[in-house]
């Protein structure tokens, strides 16, 4: 039993028992935080199962010049005879990242003391700051690195390499060794690992989602983390105290590993037809097949109770364990996300201004089940306001989108069964929109339907 | 299960109170004020249609967390000032409500006092006081939130007018020697960028223009480039300004253009300074009294290993963070605690 | 599997029409589970939306509801023999199969499809399914590395592409695939470019739909 596995490279731990196991190599992954269970093959092309407690992804980004024949930060400084001059040049294509600004910087730097006859060029848009930049950044100055600004536009690299700075003051021809900040590129096989592992991929083919609640190296699954280049190029900018951070909390959580929610989800063994929809759609990869019951079953310590895969289940095979599915009370129900807008509730002042609404609270906006909303709108007077997350700040990753999905289509066929316009609404809120929350609660009361 | 005291009930003290307490350790959290939060008590949601990861959710969560926890107990508008090493353990002298207490048996202690925002420190900057269409960006938060009910009002932000453009000055406070901050806080670019977002978005009139000196990373997951600001239909401008003259129509900006190298100026209604991270005005305080090293900027750091001392630092009293790393830093202090806890217990 | 759809709302009412009392709708839990059409989620949904629409109508209409394991096998439609003699109307959320096969075992009800049954198809994301079989009841995939051309193609050629794709996409669609481009880099991929270049003669229909509606019988079992 291992404490961590790095798929990728290993970070060296005093107090953690880790393996390395090389990404192309990975084959399966089943079990969940502080049992993980790893198929892989070894060097010899065995294939062997570990157990871990903990999963840290840590697969070094590609890097890719951004033009042909030019040195990169990241290389070995050239020789300096026969050279007039050093061109660094970061920010080409995009703004690069502040570790590329801090490889360029100490590069530079190592240059100008080298070479203290050359003359040492850096072209940057901006100069980001990271670790001790702010230094190196002085200290080259001081060594009579010249530091020039460049918009798009303004720097030209022709194809025979030579670099041509314009301003309306300046007017700059160079000819000399060019050396670039690399783009960081997501490695080959990131998203065959993210299969394996059931992550949801993040924008640009890494692995850091854009959701708010994924810091600092958190994956969606529980005791699966994601370090530095799988996670991005500004993923680096941190890598040290992440790395750090993630190792603490991997010794700190397998102390001991407490369920997240006190309910268990349960799958009905006997209606469960390993249709697969809940393992896709749960965001903290805390569903698997039961080999011994064949049928899917809900990982209790990784599990988040967000209840998507509840809503979800075209066999309504998943249920709470002594889940009160009683929904008699009618008339203007209000369903709050627990994560932002039941918070903006507690904040807010005022409250019995809305003692008429029947207001509830729900672990995710996405666990809202169709059959119920249309349970709920029982007479004419009825009305439904689901209150969720914005966009990118769910804790269950995609609830919003989820609630959104689903009410839109609630909607489209109450519409064509002439049953009213709008008596369902979905709306995106944060915890610290309290005031927000008490404007469209008492809008939306009075039937304005424009919150 | 030990004694700790934490000392700052901002983000990395909570972070650490609540990781100890749920690991069973009886913590003490000695905060100044009388309510937690430190900085950004205040600050307010920066979504539009997307959430911008400005990170208030995960301090919400965290803060009600540390309030409920049963193991934290919160000593509010308490100051230290006074610290022993008895054999054993450590004390702790503070104040409280102007009487004199100790803290005895103190196994650990995390210092985590946090930052002195630029607009708290009175100095540089006079026009700030003088026009007052020049703010720092904590006053904008106070006027995002007034906006609420006057968003169809000639006044949308509750200025008294209705400024046709806002103007945001980035590095005002670092990166600059005679402001005794050389370095770059790092968290304004991405500050301003979602204040300026959320203006665009609740006021797509307003003309917006951000004055960066260099654009920094903004966070963990927001990286900002100057597409995204051309995007969000902000303006950017690549310098740091050479003056601002008030003038009756508006405040005049001259700056250099360093696309066309030559001077220019802008008009606008409404100036928003940032404000960068300063070292806490106590930081001296606490490195006589805990013999912690300062850094030329004021920050602090350890001299001896923290996990011999007992004594650790948290957050952004070792120089800037932002939020999500304030709080992994601040946890990560508890696991370190916590760890060396399995191993041996604490003998000080 | 079989893939299905749900009819629209407003077909089902008109469809249901005025002269009932009771309703009894009838899922079916295998392949349309499956394609989220008619398993007991959408048995309970239909029913909750039907109850909430007639219930506005002011009409007093009782709706059971049932899910069975597969409704093309009479052994599960037996489970449901009380309910179906109780209620005046039943709605199958089954296959074109299941309807049909409700219907022989209850020759004296009125048996109604709720869903449009689309194709043979496997999941390609969640809630999307894509086809990739017509059952024409004689198999080529050996020679089409594994890519039908029956199926994947909209012409069905068997012969190499018709020159009206483009970038990979078909012309009589530009969101589907050219069946032949895959068929092309599978070949690629495999090293089996070669074996492309064979001629094929014109498939023999008569395993289709041709030779009328179909029937197989597996004599090992079958003892007629």
């Amino acid at each position: 039993m291992y404490d961590v596995v790095f798929i990728g490279d290993l970070i060296e731990s005093p107090t953690l028992k880790s393996l390395k196991v090389d990404p192309e190599l990975l084959l399966r992954c089943r079990g969940e935080i502080g049992d993980f269970h790893l198929t892989y093959k070894d060097g010899d092309g065995k294939v062997r199962e570990v157990k871990t407690g903990t999963i840290v992804v840590n697969i070094t980004a590609e890097r890719e010049k951004p033009l042909p024949g030019v040195l990169s930060f990241e290389d070995d400084l050239p020789e300096g005879k026969e050279v007039d001059c050093l061109i660094f040049i970061q920010d080409y294509q995009t703004i690069s990242p502040a570790i590329m600004s801090n490889r360029g910087l100490k590069m530079a730097i190592s240059a100008a003391k080298k070479f203290p006859e050359i003359q040492v060029y850096y072209f940057y848009r901006s100069m980001r700051f990271i670790k001790d930049n702010d230094r190196l950044f002085e200290e080259a100055r001081r060594l009579g690195i010249l530091f020039l600004k460049y918009e798009k536009g303004n720097l030209v690299i022709s194809a025979a390499g030579e670099v041509s700075y314009n301003r309306e003051d300046i007017s700059l021809r160079l000819e000399g060794k060019i050396l670039m900040a690399p783009e960081i590129k997501p490695a080959e096989g990131l998203e065959r690992v993210a299969r394996i592992l059931n992550l949801e991929m993040g924008p640009a083919g890494f692995l850091q989602v854009e959701n708010v609640y994924l810091q600092s190296t958190l994956s969606g699954r529980r005791g699966v983390y994601i370090l530095g280049g799988s996670r991005g190029p500004t993923a680096y900018s941190n890598l040290v105290e992440e790395a750090e951070y993630t190792l603490n909390e991997i010794g700190f959580l397998l102390q001991d590993i407490k369920p997240l929610v006190n309910d268990r989800r349960e799958v009905d063994d006997q209606k469960c037809i390993l249709c697969y929809t809940c393992y896709r759609i749960c965001p903290h990869g805390a569903i698997e097949r039961d080999e011994e019951l064949d049928a899917m079953k809900v990982l209790n310590l990784a599990c988040q109770g967000c209840n998507a895969c509840i809503s979800h289940c075209p066999a309504s095979a998943i249920s709470i364990v002594e889940d009160n599915n009683e929904l008699i009370e009618t008339g203007l129900r209000v369903l709050m996300c627990e994560n932002s807008a039941r918070t903006a509730w507690e904040r807010m002042a005022g409250k019995d201004r809305f003692s008429d609404l029947k207001i509830e609270t729900i672990p995710c906006a996405g666990s809202i089940k169709k059959e119920d909303i249309y349970h709920y709108l029982r007479n004419s007077a009825d009305r439904l306001l689901i209150l969720g997350c914005f966009e990118e700040s769910c804790k269950h990753l995609s609830g919003d989108r989820k609630a959104y999905r689903i009410v839109n289509e609630v909607n489209e066929r109450l519409k064509v069964l002439n049953l009213g316009e709008n008596r369902v609404i979905f709306k995106r809120l944060a915890p610290r929109m309290e005031e927000d929350l008490a404007g469209l609660l008492s809008r939306w009361k009075e039937g304005n339907c424009n919150l | 299960m030990s004694k700790i005291a934490v000392i700052g009930g901002g983000i990395a003290g909570s972070a650490a109170a609540v990781e100890l307490a749920r690991a069973g350790n009886q913590v003490t959290i000695i905060e100044k004020e009388n309510k937690l939060g430190g900085n950004l008590k205040d600050y307010g949601c920066k979504a539009v249609d997307v959430c911008t990861k400005c990170n208030l959710c995960l301090v919400d969560d965290l803060f009600s967390e540390t309030t409920e926890s049963a193991g934290i107990e919160i000593l509010y508008q308490t100051r230290v000032n006074d610290f022993k090493r008895n054999p054993g353990s450590y004390s702790l002298g503070i104040e409280r409500e102007g009487r004199f207490q100790r803290i005895d048996g103190l196994d650990y202690i995390v210092l985590a006092t946090g930052f002195t925002r630029w607009s708290d420190l009175e100095t540089g900057t006079p026009e700030v006081s003088q026009d007052k269409r020049i703010i720092w960006a904590s006053e904008l938060e106070g006027l995002m939130k007034k906006r609420k009910d006057h968003l169809e009002t000639e006044d949308p932000l509750a200025l008294g007018y209705k400024p046709e453009s806002v103007v945001f000055i980035q590095c005002n406070g670092s990166r600059s020697i005679q402001e005794k901050a050389r370095y770059c806080s790092r968290v304004c670019c991405g500050y301003s960028y979602r204040m300026a977002r959320v203006l665009k978005y609740f006021f797509p009139e307003i003309k917006i223009t951000i004055f960066f000196m260099d654009l920094q990373e903004g966070g963990y997951l927001q990286d900002i480039s100057f597409t995204n600001l051309e995007e969000a239909g902000i303006n950017y401008l690549n310098c740091k300004p050479v003056r601002v003259e008030g003038k009756d129509d508006g405040l005049r900006i001259i700056y250099e253009d360093q696309r066309k190298g030559a001077v220019e100026e802008l008009l606008t209604q409404l100036l928003v300074l940032s404000e960068g991270i300063h070292p806490n005005q106590d930081n001296e305080h606490w490195s006589m009294l805990f013999n912690l090293q300062l850094d030329d900027h004021g920050f602090l750091s350890s001299i001896e290993d923290e996990l011999k001392t007992g004594i650790f630092l948290a957050g952004t009293i070792k120089g800037p963070k932002d939020i999500a790393a304030t709080i992994s830093d601040g946890r990560n202090v508890a696991y370190k605690i916590i760890n060396q806890q399995k191993l041996q217990p604490a003998v000080r | 599997m079989i893939v299905a759809e749900q009819k629209k709302i407003t077909e089902i009412i008109e469809m249901l029409g005025d002269d009932f009392e009771t309703l009894f709708i009838v899922g079916c839990g295998t392949c349309v589970t499956v394609s989220m059409a008619g398993g007991g989620r959408e048995v309970k949904a239909l029913a909750e939306l039907l109850r909430l629409y007639y219930s506005e109508q002011k009409k007093d209409i009782k709706i059971e509801t049932a899910t069975v394991k597969r409704q093309c096998d009479f052994e599960f439609l037996d489970e449901i023999e009380e309910e179906v003699e109780r209620t005046d109307l039943v709605l199958s959320l089954g296959c074109g199969v299941g309807v049909q096969h409700l219907a022989e075992r209850y020759p004296d009800r009125v048996i109604l499809p709720g869903l449009n049954t689309s194709f043979y198809g496997a999941t390609t994301g969640v809630g999307e399914w894509s086809e990739r079989c017509i059952g024409c009841g004689n198999c080529v995939l050996d020679k089409y590395m594994g890519v039908c051309p029956v199926a994947r193609c909209s012409k069905g050629l068997l012969n190499g592409p018709c020159g009206g794709s483009q970038d990979g996409k078909c012309e009589v669609n530009p969101e589907i695939d050219c069946g032949w481009e895959l068929i092309y880099n599978r070949a690629v991929r495999l090293g089996k470019l070669k074996e492309l270049a064979r001629y094929e003669p014109p498939k023999d229909w008569q395993t289709y739909r041709d030779g009328g509606p179909r029937k197989l019988v597996n004599t090992e079992y079958f003892d007629g």
